[in-house]
């Protein structure tokens, strides 16, 4: 039996306007996120120091003196000059230029391996708080099981099966963040499903998948984010220290570890700008990501305002 | 059958032969630590179609739980343990979840109180609309827009085209209950539940609520049970009010009926409690508590607060008797109570 569709006329009258319906102009939301956001010294040193790190990412071809490789043995084993601002390697190439280019590697694996766990481990906390019971126990042991080794010994260990190259770094680097993404979003899954806008979306009639995801987890994507700054940070100080120890990135590629580990190899002479160059690329990183990770939990959690 | 009705208010006028919601023998207990409080003790009663149905009671009474337990919404540890609830024809405590929640939203929809919890804060009013018009309803981008802002017109929200691009935290608590009534009918729904549709909202807007639920029912006929423990709303908006104790239907009867002629202690006691302006200081109130669940009191489960009560009561249980023309009350000592009101007079 079908229910006749009742035709709803339009409205008969129009009532007065409340003093309440006069809400001053919507301003966008994000307009008044990045209005907080410039409020905050820390956050906005991190953005600065961030912003540096993608510029010289995105223009290294152009602001780079030296292309990433170029081998020339007349100048090996420099320390900086003018002409080679951060010095050269043994094989004579411009350490300030692969800085520059390390910033792409770097930027890339971190980006890839936060994408890979965030979406990853999202997925799974968000699927596993919403459910419970027997399955959000079973889930939730088997992230206790990957969060039980150290984590750097199980990120090499991952690498050391896959062997080295790019991807490796990105894949280890992706498993060891998956857990706390996955923590993180069951805990405020368990929170968000029972509110009372899950309730009213049941009682409208909503399905399982369209309130966890429609309604359930953009609600619990703001500390996600705020990890996923600090994760980053993370990220690019575990690809480095994989590719230091040799089971990343080949040390022929411009990426930071990579040339830390090969001007390591010349300790001995003295040529420490061989790997502080590189190290101190990483140190700024790191530092921006953290520190704009810090502001952002300021901003968008009005209790530590 | 009522062709002939020109408005549904002619057809709520009209004692419906079959109701189009019949609750039988409901019991809905929840299982906790202490024991099984049984919430809902054999709750019976009907709904027409178009009919706006009170039902009052204290907190605890089950009112609440009454609306979650028609629409299958009880939560753990609770649980509909026996009893039917028949919709146009359909027992609801058999079908299956999916077959549920293709009656949730479409065939009965539910408004809470506190409206902004009701609306999730991360999506626009119109997103919200939308989704439940296209998912519910079929309808493409541009027909669900069109309607949303209808529905918003309708439920006389001023500039629905701004409105719908706004955020539940920009709403005010009467715009934000506006838009769950949208919401709610959005799908012509046959019965509306309205879980204290006016809790925390100030008296004008409760008004304006109240006159809105109304509006809505001679728009579309559907039937409305209004869950409230304001006696002034109910007195406002319903054509029949139900008194909910300890699980149970006390008294029933239409509206008129009721303020005019009440039976039950109990709804003596609830109408003895409203403020009045020109009542004195202290407002007088029903002696002792709300009974406890778990250890349900024997006979009437009202005896212990009762001036009337007597070792009857203590023994058996009360069952409806009829006062007047569909006016029921369970107690056992109907005339001794309308006796003693006469002679107070």
């Amino acid at each position: 039996m079908s229910a006749p569709t009742i035709d709803l006329p339009t409205s008969p009258v129009t009532p007065p306007a409340s003093a309440a319906a006069l809400a001053p102009p919507f301003r966008e939301r994000l307009g008044d996120f990045w209005y907080t956001l410039r409020r905050n010294p820390t956050a906005m040193i991190g953005l600065f120091m961030i912003g540096v790190v993608i510029f010289a990412a995105l223009f290294a071809q152009w602001i780079a003196p030296y292309p990433a490789n170029e081998i020339d043995f007349a100048v090996v084993a420099q320390p900086p000059t003018r002409e080679h601002l951060f010095g050269t390697d043994q094989f004579g190439q411009d350490i300030f230029s692969r800085v520059l280019f390390g910033a792409r590697i770097d930027l890339m694996i971190a980006l890839s391996a936060v994408v890979i766990s965030l979406i990853i481990g999202s997925v799974y906390g968000a699927i596993s708080g919403y459910v419970g019971g027997l399955t959000d126990e079973v889930a939730m042991r088997i992230m206790d099981i990957l969060q039980g080794f150290p984590r750097f010994i199980f990120a090499m260990g991952i690498a050391f099966a896959l062997g080295p190259g790019i991807e490796t770094v990105v894949i280890a680097t992706a498993v060891l963040n998956i857990p706390g993404y996955a923590r993180l979003m069951r805990s405020s899954m368990l929170s968000a499903k029972t509110s009372q806008y899950a309730m009213a979306a049941k009682a409208i009639g909503a399905n399982h998948r369209a309130i966890l995801f429609k309604h359930l987890v953009p609600n619990c994507m703001i500390p996600i984010f705020v990890i996923s700054t600090l994760q980053f940070g993370w990220a690019i100080l575990e690809a480095a220290g994989l590719s230091f120890i040799g089971l990343g990135v080949e040390t022929s590629r411009a990426e930071w570890g990579a040339m830390i580990q090969l001007g390591f190899q010349d300790f001995l002479q003295g040529h420490w700008w061989m790997y502080t160059f590189p190290g101190l690329a990483i140190a700024w990183t790191v530092l921006g990501f953290n520190l704009l990770g810090d502001g952002l939990q300021d901003v968008l959690d009005p209790r530590r305002r | 059958m009522a062709t002939t009705a020109t408005t549904p208010h002619a057809v709520a006028a009209m004692p419906a032969e079959t109701p189009m919601l019949e609750v039988r023998d409901l019991e809905t207990q929840f299982f906790t630590r202490k024991g099984v409080a049984r919430v809902l003790d054999r709750l019976s009663f009907s709904i027409g179609k178009g009919e706006i149905v009170g039902l009052v009671g204290e907190s605890g009474s089950g009112k609440s739980v009454t609306g979650f337990s028609i629409v299958n919404l009880i939560k753990s540890p609770g649980k509909i343990v026996a009893g039917e609830i028949l919709f146009e024809g359909r027992d609801l405590t058999r079908l299956s979840e999916d077959q549920m929640r293709d009656i949730r939203g479409k065939d009965i929809a539910m408004i809470f109180q506190n409206p902004r919890g009701s609306l999730n804060p991360v999506l626009t009013v119109g997103d919200q609309l939308r989704q439940v018009l296209k998912y519910r309803q079929g309808m493409n981008k541009k027909q669900a827009q069109e309607r949303a802002t209808e529905l918003l017109r309708l439920v006389h929200i001023p500039e629905p085209e701004r409105r719908l691009k706004a955020y539940p935290h920009q709403l005010s608590g009467g715009m934000a209950q506006r838009v769950m009534i949208a919401m709610a009918i959005s799908c012509s729904p046959h019965l509306l539940i309205a879980d204290e549709p006016t809790t925390g909202l100030d008296v004008t807007i409760e008004y304006q609520i109240i006159q809105l639920l109304k509006e809505m029912r001679d728009l579309t006929g559907t039937s409305v049970i209004a869950i409230t423990h304001d006696l002034n709303m109910a007195a406002e908006v319903c054509d029949r009010i139900m008194v909910m104790y300890a699980g149970k239907v006390v008294e029933q009867a239409p509206v008129l009926q009721f303020f005019t002629k009440p039976s039950h202690p109990y709804t003596l006691g609830l109408l003895a409690s409203r403020p009045s302006l020109s009542g004195g200081d202290e407002i007088p109130t029903i002696p002792g508590n709300v009974p406890d669940l778990i250890h349900r009191p024997t006979g009437c489960a009202f005896h212990p607060r009762c001036r009337w009560a007597t070792q009857e009561c203590i023994s058996i249980e009360p069952l409806p008797r009829e006062v007047g023309p569909g006016h029921t009350a369970a107690c056992h000592h109907l005339e001794e109570v309308q006796r003693d009101i006469a002679a107070a007079h």
